[in-house]
């Protein structure tokens, strides 16, 4: 695939997409925790995809090149947001976002899980960028402590650190809803 | 509630949520690098004819 991408391939872009669309779009969404920028960014990424990939030289695996687009574009956008209040308390955030949830087979059915998950969006939303970077590639896309890295192009002795201090964020902000 | 338990909830919870990839996003990425592509074929055309005075 990869040397389709370089020979500018749309067929191949497209492959490429049916299989890191869904981390793509994730990250995005959950960085920007706004569906239309967030698919903006995801449509920008594509593009960006195909002029770049005649340069992709394969050092990092692809998976990783191409969320690191993605998460480059989220801190630009980020960056040029003036004033972020997130989304307003009335609106679910994660319908807000564009995410949906997994069923998950051994919840604890005394605990609302669509006020947790709302609970738990708001938090990661009020997290320092790059912990909620890291937390996200790490916990909500699965990639290793190595990915991680590779992905934010640091060392995975700062992914460490990032994700330690997001989740004891997480559990603190969490813990009386959770506990209940 | 043990912080294990906390973490593992957590956890969880966070892998739970998840976007789609709609075909739509791919679209509209290759549309746009179609009609990039020939907005340059026609810059790079030879002109044809040359304006008169």
């Amino acid at each position: 695939m990869i040397a389709r991408l370089r020979g500018r391939d749309l067929e191949a872009l497209g492959e490429l997409y049916r299989e890191l669309g869904p981390a793509m779009v994730s990250l995005a969404r959950s960085m920007l925790r706004n569906r239309a920028e967030a698919d903006d960014v995801v449509a920008d990424s594509l593009i960006r995809v195909h002029d770049k990939a005649a340069g992709f030289r394969g050092e990092r695996g692809l998976r990783t090149w191409v969320l690191r687009i993605v998460a480059n574009r989220c801190r630009d956008l980020l960056r040029r947001r003036r004033f972020d209040a997130g989304e307003p308390e009335s609106l679910d955030p994660l319908e807000h976002a564009g995410l949906r949830v997994e069923p998950m087979a051994d919840w604890d059915h005394a605990l609302d899980q669509a006020t947790a998950l709302a609970a738990l969006e708001k938090a990661i939303g009020r997290l320092p960028r790059e912990q909620r970077e890291a937390v996200i590639l790490r916990d909500r896309l699965g990639l290793s402590q190595e990915e991680v890295a590779e992905t934010l192009g640091i060392r995975v002795g700062a992914v460490k650190s990032r994700l330690f201090r997001a989740r004891e964020t997480l559990k603190a902000e969490l813990r009386g809803l959770l506990e209940k | 509630m043990k912080d294990e338990n906390l973490e593992r909830k957590l956890s969880r919870m966070l892998a739970a949520v998840r976007a789609d990839a709609e075909p739509a996003l791919m679209t509209r990425a290759r549309a746009q690098i179609e009609a990039r592509a020939a907005c340059s074929a026609t810059a790079r055309r030879p002109m044809t004819w040359w304006p008169t005075a």
